[in-house]
């Protein structure tokens, strides 16, 4: 399809880094393609390579500031991988704890500072006023509250892993942590507090995201589906398989880079490579942009963010990860609050459920699962006991782990060098696995809001707040952040009709 | 005594989003209704729909320049606030947003991409080299850590808007960490996984590379008390920087051969050896990389 215009949606805020989006206009004026353009790079597979392996679990955490523990688990478990080394069960109770506070933190910040503004306050709220700040003054009880929610996942994180941001205490072989009774005592005060908050939490948001899901109905998607389920089935965040359903509900039929079929749904994360692409944005639509811009342009029209497919038997397909795409693949739910809430769900919205917005209330129920867990696991007595075993025989070869980062699978790949360095590194984090779904999702919502009686500005927020859904966090998925701010260009017939700083 | 409300923007370059956490964390302390009280946020892309540069008081700035784009931004800052922070290590020294540094720009992109032929097509230009914030842009207060510790951010704004005397002191991770210092025989070099810590010696003491006494404490001391050895992601201490033949190796090694029974030149070559994790975060800064002694590129290869 030749390409007429070109919409830029430039620079978004309200995300956890730096892009902009580009909107391609058909001859018919039809949205064609709409991309999100990830503007910088960090490279960390080349800085980490020849660093220390023992120190990977501090270095990564700096890959992103809203997941660090996600990061360090992930490496963690990485190193363990490679050394066979199982952790004691305290450390590992504490380390789920750790996940619990980070989720706490990321999906209640997403639920009322970033993302919440676009669902909790009136349609005709200006751009100036939706904010967490605007939230502050129209709904102080709400938003208060759902900022000490977030803050006191902050807390768990802090008390547990030594830092709330970039935390140092997971380790390889289990965690540099001593639980007193003192702050167990403290940390049980927390965790209720936390369920206490989550409970009124989700009982306020739900009215609003139910209506946002509502006015934003077309706005979907049959994937896959990926996740990660303990072994009866139920949502984990720290330790399980992985699982892929398809658009149905039933396991996903994978194919191996081998050929080998795989319909069982499920993977071990070391597999993941022999299952999943990643892909740059090359291809038909960087053809028909380059046609239309021109060889020697200056414009922005690529990334340096990769997407990932998923390889099956119909080909190459695109899966969604995140809070949705969990409880898609979940069974149920192991805490009692949070398993109604997912039980209400399903039967409103069905299972699996492909809405968008959809990803919020999987959000808001999750932190209701991660406030009640965490409570479980902290009045747990085993969380008391041994957490470290010293590692005596550190060898060369291949590591590989995961967890459920808040915004989706996360691995970190490592090939380990004899002299303890390492060699070589692959990051597979959340965003980049919905990098396609984003686009789509972009389109989708430029086709629906481009309504004559919109402006401009108006059709832009409107896309960013489906994007939103996501909770796209680009530092982790370039490994990369940068700067905010949001600009379209119009252009016709190979002419800047149009330039709209918003 | 009343001041009038100052207003603060605050834009991000390469970095992570923590420092942005970092300011949402004053919650933690109970102290994010103050500061959003006390200060008037024009601009803070991760909670705001500011996309312009409005004027303020004071900008905050979190992360190293790393691309044309973030080159601009760090001017734009610049142009619209009256005093700038530049806020966390990346900022301030480059971090580890800067340890691409012993790389050129075709590595990277060759190894994220795994091949030349796939690196994508109009993206944005990237510089040559990662590097701190006051590379492009004039900065009027260093706030490094990674990223810092609450108690240390209302001190910088206390500082430098309402014109308090900053009670933040330029000391080292040691100042805080109760470890002691003493002398033993140890005369093997550990890696942090090595052998088990007495839960009391300092770590240098006991044989394993911490360099909390070469990083300003912006941090309270958490990893070293907790037996994980110092990375220096707070950066480096004023004696480091301003020495020209003082180096964080020979400095550590100094210390370390007068603690143990080790040779000075065996542990200067083990930390050479070692290099890139020991520098990662401050090999961007001129500071570091224009000292005369200071070699990674050599040391990497062997």
């Amino acid at each position: 399809m030749e390409i007429k215009k070109l919409t830029k949606l430039d620079i978004v805020t309200r995300i956890e880094g730096n892009a902009k989006v580009t909107i391609a206009l058909n001859d018919q004026g039809e949205a064609e393609y709409a991309t999100l353009h990830v503007l910088e790079l960090r490279g960390f597979e080349k800085i980490m390579e020849g660093m220390e392996a023992d120190k990977m679990p501090l270095i990564t955490a700096r890959i992103c500031g809203i997941c660090p523990v996600s990061h360090q688990l992930a490496s963690v478990k990485a190193l363990e991988h490679a050394y066979g080394i199982e952790p004691p069960k305290a450390a590992k109770m504490l380390r789920e704890l750790m996940t619990m506070g980070q989720c706490i933190n990321s999906h209640g910040l997403h639920l009322v500072a970033i993302g919440g503004p676009d669902f909790l306050m009136d349609e005709h709220t200006t751009r100036l006023e939706r904010n967490i700040n605007g939230l502050l003054r129209i709904r102080p009880d709400l938003a208060k509250r759902g900022l000490r929610l977030r803050a006191l996942g902050q807390i768990i994180t802090e008390e547990i892993g030594g830092r709330s941001i970039h935390p140092i205490a997971a380790t390889v072989g289990g965690i540099k942590f001593i639980c007193t009774t003192e702050l167990r005592e403290k940390l049980k005060e927390i965790c209720q507090e936390a369920f206490d908050l989550a409970k009124f939490l989700i009982k306020e948001i739900k009215g609003p995201i139910c209506k946002f899901i509502e006015n934003t109905s077309e706005i979907k998607m049959e994937t896959l589906y990926m996740g990660t389920v303990d072994e009866d089935d139920a949502l984990n965040l720290y330790n399980g398989r992985l699982k892929v359903i398809d658009a149905n509900g039933k396991p996903a039929n994978l194919v191996s880079r081998s050929g080998e079929t795989n319909s069982s749904g499920y993977l071990d994360c070391s597999q993941y490579d022999d299952y999943i692409i990643e892909k740059n944005l090359n291809g038909v639509y960087i053809e028909d942009i380059e046609k239309y811009l021109g060889k020697d342009t200056k414009e922005i029209y690529g990334s340096y963010m990769k997407g990932t497919y998923l390889r099956t038997t119909k080909g190459e397909e695109i899966y969604r990860v995140n809070s949705l795409a969990r409880l898609n693949c979940a069974t149920k739910i192991k805490t009692k609050e949070a398993q109604k809430e997912f039980e209400e769900f399903k039967n409103n919205y069905g299972k699996p459920c492909h809405k968008t917005a959809l990803f919020y209330y999987a959000r808001a129920i999750e932190l209701l699962y991660a406030c009640e867990r965490a409570l479980e696991l902290i009045l747990d007595d085993a969380i008391i006991g041994d957490n470290f075993i010293p590692v005596v025989n550190r060898t060369a070869g291949r590591g590989v782990g995961h967890v459920e980062a808040p915004r989706g699978t996360l691995i970190h790949d490592y090939r380990i060098g004899e002299n303890q360095t390492i060699e070589k590194v692959n990051l597979l984090v959340a965003t980049q696995q919905n990098y396609s779904a984003i686009n789509m999702t972009m389109l989708q919502a430029y086709k629906k809001f481009r309504i004559d009686n919109l402006s401009d500005e108006q059709i832009g927020d409107k896309v960013e707040s489906c994007l939103r859904c996501y909770d796209p966090c680009l530092s982790c998925a370039t490994h990369a952040v940068g700067k905010s701010g949001l600009e379209i260009f119009i252009t016709k017939e190979n002419r800047l009709v149009r330039h709209i700083r918003l | 005594m009343t001041h009038p409300r100052y207003s603060i923007s605050t834009d991000w370059l390469s970095g992570c989003g923590g420092c942005e956490v970092a300011i949402v964390d004053l919650d933690i302390e109970g102290k994010l209704a103050k500061f959003l009280n006390d200060y008037d946020l024009v601009r803070c892309p991760v909670l705001m729909d500011t996309k312009e540069y409005p004027k303020a008081n004071l900008g905050i700035i979190t992360g190293a320049i790393r691309s044309k784009h973030d080159r601009e931004s760090a001017k734009a800052m610049r142009e619209s606030c009256d005093k700038l922070i530049a806020f966390g290590t990346c900022a301030a020294y480059g971090g580890i947003s800067g340890a691409g540094y012993v790389h050129s720009k075709e590595e990277i992109l060759n190894a994220v991409f795994q091949g030349k032929e796939n690196i994508p097509k109009g993206i944005p230009e990237m510089e040559q080299s990662p590097k701190p914030a006051d590379e492009e842009v004039k900065i009027d207060l260093y706030l490094p850590g990674c990223p810092p510790h609450p108690a240390y951010i209302f001190d910088a704004l206390n500082n430098l808007l309402k014109e308090q005397p900053s009670t933040s002191r330029p000391m080292p991770v040691c100042s805080t960490c109760r470890r002691i210092m003493k002398k033993t025989e140890v005369s093997v070099l550990k890696k942090y996984l090595d052998g088990t810590d007495d839960g009391k010696t300092c770590l240098l003491s006991q044989g394993y590379l911490c360099l909390g006494s070469l990083t300003m404490d912006r941090c309270k001391a958490p990893c070293p008390q907790r037996g994980i050895p110092c990375i220096g992601c707070g950066g480096p201490t004023l004696q480091i920087i301003l020495e020209p033949n003082r180096d964080l190796r020979t400095e550590l090694a100094e210390r370390m051969s007068r603690l143990t029974n080790m040779e000075k030149e065996k542990i200067v070559h083990e930390i050479e050896a070692s290099a890139k994790t020991h520098y990662a975060y401050t090999m961007s800064s001129q500071m570091i990389n224009r000292k005369q002694t200071f070699n990674i590129k050599k040391w990497i290869q062997q």
